[in-house]
């Protein structure tokens, strides 16, 4: 039996594979217009509960960020001068104050992740996803790193977290829109695998107005 | 009327439109997507989500290609992730089935040429069954197929080659049935 032969065969028998009943036009039509009416009316919602949070995330994004790269500099700046100078005149900055200054950072920058995630999450989940999301993700991503490299990191279990929460928000920040879907499934099932919203939900505090958030996404 | 023009009220957001351009290729979408399940409530979810992809994101179209190859690319796409979220459900059914049918003495009859070819067929990894069934049962051409997939088209004749390679392995012990 060669090749040929094989090829005839497969040729003969294999239109019988599947064989497509009707096309249920009418059916499927009034389906997906359906669907686009109420992607319509949840998009017009959605649309300006998303802008605001884009602008709300991206200010307080902002804010830690300079927050914490101010931080890092006074740090670098003290740590100079004490050594220059030996001066017994300046007050030290108290280091247990210090690190409870970035854990308070991390725990914000926690809450605001969780939101964040649980938005792309239902986004998956729905079958659409709002690439106005990667703006976002990267500007918790400079945090994210931002945390990785101060002294909130010394801490392992956070450190691990952060470092989850890096290769998720790298992965939907470079998300462009043209993506077949199964990038986006992909980064949906690490979240998962990686059971990074747990981890969030149990390291982050529980925030009335970010809790509050969550309920409206 | 032509197909640009039609695009471009569907742009705009003329219903009508869209209506048209779902006529004009459904049933091709729907007969890949059934070909690719062999089951009509998932052919139709498919072919939908295909058509509401494609209606969002109509903007991005840009008519270097036609419409029906652009929409192909995106069926294929639907289909593929749909597979995969059958495959695991279907698992788990035959896992029970595999359970329910321990103790039961009764021996199978031996299933016969097609049914042995059919299950070849749903059994080839997703990549080469998308080409398989593209090629050898719709009938499109590799360079079709090759746009659709977003692939080279050595890279569709290659893995169509595996694709037959693989079921006449499966095959072989019908060997003197299919040569006949």
């Amino acid at each position: 039996m060669t090749e040929k032969q094989f090829e005839e065969f497969v040729e003969r028998v294999v239109r019988d594979y599947n064989i497509p009943p009707d096309v249920p036009r009418e059916e499927m039509w009034v389906a997906i217009e359906s669907a686009r009416a109420e992607q319509r009316s949840r998009g017009a919602l959605r649309g300006v509960f998303v802008s605001s949070w884009v602008r709300w995330g991206v200010g307080l994004a902002a804010t830690l960020v300079l927050g914490i790269g101010i931080g890092m500099n006074l740090d670098q700046l003290t740590t100079r001068r004490h050594t220059e100078t030996m001066s017994t005149a300046e007050a030290p900055v108290e280091p247990s104050a210090r690190a409870n200054a970035y854990r308070i950072a991390a725990m914000e920058h926690l809450g605001r992740t969780e939101v964040f995630l649980t938005m792309f999450r239902a986004d998956v989940r729905a079958g659409r996803t709002d690439y106005e999301l990667a703006n976002p993700a990267r500007e918790l991503l400079t945090t994210t790193r931002l945390l990785q490299g101060s002294p909130a990191s010394k801490d392992t279990r956070l450190r691990e977290l952060l470092d989850d929460l890096e290769l998720v928000l790298v992965q939907i920040a470079q998300l462009r829109g043209d993506e077949d879907g199964i990038e986006v499934d992909l980064i949906a099932e690490g979240i998962e695998q990686r059971e990074v919203l747990l981890k969030l939900r149990a390291a982050a505090p529980a925030d009335p107005t970010l809790r509050g958030m969550q309920g409206v996404i | 009327m032509d197909e640009a023009i039609l695009i471009a009220r569907v742009r705009k957001g003329d219903p009508a439109a869209e209506r048209q351009l779902y006529e004009a290729h459904v049933d091709q979408t729907y007969r890949l997507a059934y070909r690719f399940t062999g089951d009509d409530e998932l052919a139709r979810d498919l072919t939908q989500e295909t058509f509401i992809r494609a209606f969002d994101r109509i903007g991005q179209f840009r008519g270097e290609a036609a419409f029906g190859t652009w929409l192909r690319s995106i069926a294929t796409s639907v289909i593929y992730n749909g597979l995969r979220k059958v495959k695991r459900f279907r698992q788990r059914e035959f896992d029970l089935d595999e359970v329910q049918a321990t103790g039961d003495s009764r021996v199978e009859a031996e299933p016969d040429l097609k049914d042995k070819l059919r299950r070849a067929i749903d059994n080839l990894p997703h990549k080469y069954r998308m080409v398989f069934v593209m090629h050898d049962v719709e009938g499109y051409t590799h360079d079709e197929i090759s746009t659709a997939l977003g692939t080279q088209v050595g890279t569709s004749k290659a893995q169509l080659s595996r694709a037959r390679a693989r079921l006449r392995e499966s095959l072989s012990e019908f060997a003197g049935e299919w040569a006949s």
